[in-house]
């Protein structure tokens, strides 16, 4: 037993040292303490026989097996508390027991020197008591604990300690071998993660997607980097989305750097980001902040797209708007102001008046007519009635250059994209200078327009295109100027309404 | 002439009616929608329907459903469009679902009662209304090489009235020549253009009109 206990010593210095170095400082100095502590107390009786070391040995027993338990796990309260029990029953029992009056140990036990004044069996009970808090408190650490195992057998340690007969050798050596096997893990792991953040810091200098570097470097592949943008102080994914910064079922690790709020990480939460969050406020915070660039500027190209799309439908509602007004408003008007006319004509009996009334009955026509002309085309208003073929014909009904509507998908289209066609052939028809050619097809996932012999088309043209993700270009081909269009399908956008 | 008005907009159907009323139709039912329009469709059994085709609720084309509906569920009435639009989808769609005994008149036509009565009493007859407007729009639209370039004067003039939907016999009134010379001429006309002629007044106006619009 003896051996086995300096042997455990040895290794509990070497791990103590090997733990210090990845900066594990709690299990680093619960191993060395534990580590010096064992030699004296195992050898105690061997290296010097006089009863003054014994003495000593035997008042530092009782908190070995609490240091190991501080070491083991977080410093939680029972294990404080244990600690702390320890450390003034085993030195207060050495000051007043002599267990050379304990009946239970008459033949072998020395006088303990440093006892001053020895109480008495009862009072020893009684510090004995105070040191069980000890072990009850590691038990009970143990019980609502994580670390089951670990703080098991702790508790059988603890109670070998302080129950009769002499097996405080055997509690120490459980101890000292529990805190070793610990520490030689967490070492390990401590290498581990050193060895995964100088990965990291490799893989971050190329990484497009620092979610999933950083999850494989924490090996919690849900991990989320949110980004936190103070001016509009909000976060933001990678894609530029607004975010809450929380997530149900993940925690959360805050990043800051010297101005504050950095990034917030989104984990499991068992995930130790301690290293991650080391190593991104170190080596790899060049890479977070790419990360936050690239993700406010996603976030402004966002904005942008946002508001792109609020013009075009505003100016969209705008044109329907002014179409039904002029419908329903000026040009009722007009009908009711030429019946009118009409019916003072009709019953007129000068010849000068009723040449009068007659040309003011004709003004009215003209521009009855002209508000007619006006209003159609501002927005397509029988399109969804007639469908694009029709419609695209009574664009060229009134165009001034000859429009040729060479094919259009037997089937209907989105009515997004059938309107954004509508507005197409009607902008380039109304600046065109030669006839035009129009063949629309429709693909597997995109419609494509081709105008033959149209100019180049117009901003509003371009950003209607855009907002439902497609696109306009204008190419020649041979002398031919032609413009072309797709549009998705399924642009999954009410754009138009 | 007993008809039935249906138009949302007040002073347009004031001015639908003042128009009737003056050339003494008699109007039996005033609707501003489609459902009410045709439940006077049924109860009163009009000669025939004038209707806009914008109505509630949807503003959209409840007029042109409502002319098929009453075309079909009572043939014995007539169906004269007054709409806004210029659209000859609108009238294809039209004399396509409705038959024979249908109309599209613009809505300014009603500054010109003369008009309006005519179109009115052919529907009534079983012909077929397309407003002159809209076939001079197909007429002269912009082409690349024109179409009817083989037509003679004569012929154009015929296939104008044609697309408004005349019958051989108003062609040959309005145009002070005989009807049997109109028959001739219609059929020169539909051999060079090469169209199909049918007898069904509804679908030669189609033919003429899909011609007109197709062609390029």
């Amino acid at each position: 037993m003896d051996v086995i206990c300096l042997a455990a010593a040895a290794a509990l210095l070497v791990v103590g040292a090997a733990a210090a170095v990845v900066q594990r400082w709690r299990p680093a100095v619960a191993a060395l303490v534990l580590g010096l502590c064992l030699p004296p107390v195992v050898l105690a009786s061997a290296l010097d026989p006089a009863a003054a070391t014994l003495s000593v040995a035997t008042a530092a027993l009782p908190v070995l097996v609490p240091i190991a338990a501080w070491g083991c796990t977080k410093p939680r309260p029972s294990v404080v508390l244990a600690l702390v029990a320890g450390l003034v029953a085993g030195p207060l029992r050495g000051l007043v027991y002599d267990p050379y009056y304990d009946l239970s140990c008459l033949t072998r036990c020395p006088h303990n020197p440093y006892a001053v004044h020895p109480l008495g069996p009862g009072v020893s009970s009684a510090l004995l008591t105070v040191g069980l808090a000890a072990p009850v408190a590691v038990t009970w650490a143990a019980v609502t604990g994580r670390d089951r195992l670990t703080l098991g057998l702790l508790a059988l340690a603890a109670w070998l300690a302080v129950a009769p007969g002499d097996r405080e050798v055997l509690a120490v050596t459980l101890a000292g071998l529990v805190l070793l096997v610990r520490v030689g893990v967490d070492v390990a792991r401590g290498f581990d993660d050193r060895a995964r953040v100088a990965e990291l810091a490799d893989a971050l200098r190329s990484a497009d997607d620092l979610d999933a570097t950083l999850g494989r470097a924490a090996g919690d592949p849900r991990l989320v980097v949110t980004y936190w943008l103070d001016d509009e102080k909000t976060f933001v994914l990678s894609d530029g989305s607004l975010t809450t910064g929380t997530r149900a079922g993940l925690s959360a690790t805050d990043i800051r750097g010297p101005d504050g709020l950095v990034a917030r990480f989104l984990h499991a939460p068992g995930t130790d980001t301690r290293a991650l969050a080391d190593a991104v406020a170190g080596s790899a915070r060049i890479a977070l902040e790419n990360g936050r660039l690239r993700a406010r500027v996603q976030r402004q190209a966002r904005r942008l797209q946002a508001s792109r799309l609020r013009i075009v439908t505003d100016a969209d509602a705008e044109r329907r708007r002014l179409e039904r007004d002029l419908h329903d408003g000026a040009q009722q008007h007009l009908l009711a102001l030429g019946l009118e006319l009409r019916r003072v004509a009709d019953s007129a009996h000068d010849p000068d008046e009723q040449a009068v009334l007659d040309a003011s009955l004709a003004t009215t026509q003209q521009v009855l007519d002209g508000l007619r002309e006006i209003s159609h085309g501002f927005y397509p208003s029988t399109l969804d009635q007639v469908g694009l073929g029709s419609a695209l014909e009574s664009v060229a009904d009134r165009s001034p250059v000859p429009i040729s509507i060479r094919a259009v998908p037997e089937t209907r289209l989105p009515v997004d994209v059938e309107r954004a066609i509508y507005l197409l052939v009607f902008r380039l028809a109304s600046v065109a200078d030669g006839p035009l050619e129009v063949r629309i097809s429709r693909g597997a996932a995109d419609a494509e327009v081709r105008v033959r012999g149209a100019g180049v088309p117009d901003g509003v043209l371009l950003d209607t295109f855009a907002v439902l993700g497609g696109s306009v270009v204008s190419h020649s081909d041979g002398s031919v100027p032609v413009v072309r269009a797709t549009l998705p399908l399924a642009s999954g956008l009410a754009v138009l309404p | 002439v007993r008809v039935v008005v249906a138009e949302d907009q007040l002073l347009t159907r004031e001015g639908i009616l003042h128009v009737l009323r003056a050339a003494d139709v008699e109007v039996v039912g005033e609707a501003a929608d489609a459902a009410r329009l045709m439940a006077l469709v049924a109860t009163e059994r009009p000669d025939a329907a004038v209707l806009d085709i914008r109505m509630p609720p949807t503003h959209t084309d409840e007029g042109l459903v409502a002319a098929a509906r009453i075309r079909r569920d009572h043939p014995d009435v007539a169906v004269l469009i007054v709409s806004q639009y210029v659209e000859a989808g609108f009238v294809l769609r039209l004399l396509e679902e409705g038959g024979g005994g249908v109309g599209y008149l613009l809505k300014d036509r009603i500054l010109d009662p003369a008009t309006v009565i005519g179109s009115l009493q052919r529907v009534v007859a079983g012909e077929c209304v397309v407003d002159p407007y809209i076939v001079s729009r197909l007429l002269s639209r912009e082409r690349r090489t024109d179409p009817l370039a083989v037509l003679s004067a004569r012929e154009r003039e015929v296939l104008e009235n044609v697309a408004e939907g005349l019958t051989n016999a108003e062609i040959a009134r309005r145009l002070y020549i005989a009807e049997r010379t109109v028959e001739l001429h219609t059929k020169q006309v539909f051999a060079k253009l090469g169209l199909a002629e049918d007898q069904r007044t509804n679908r030669r106006v189609m033919a003429v009109l899909t011609y007109l619009r197709a062609a390029t």
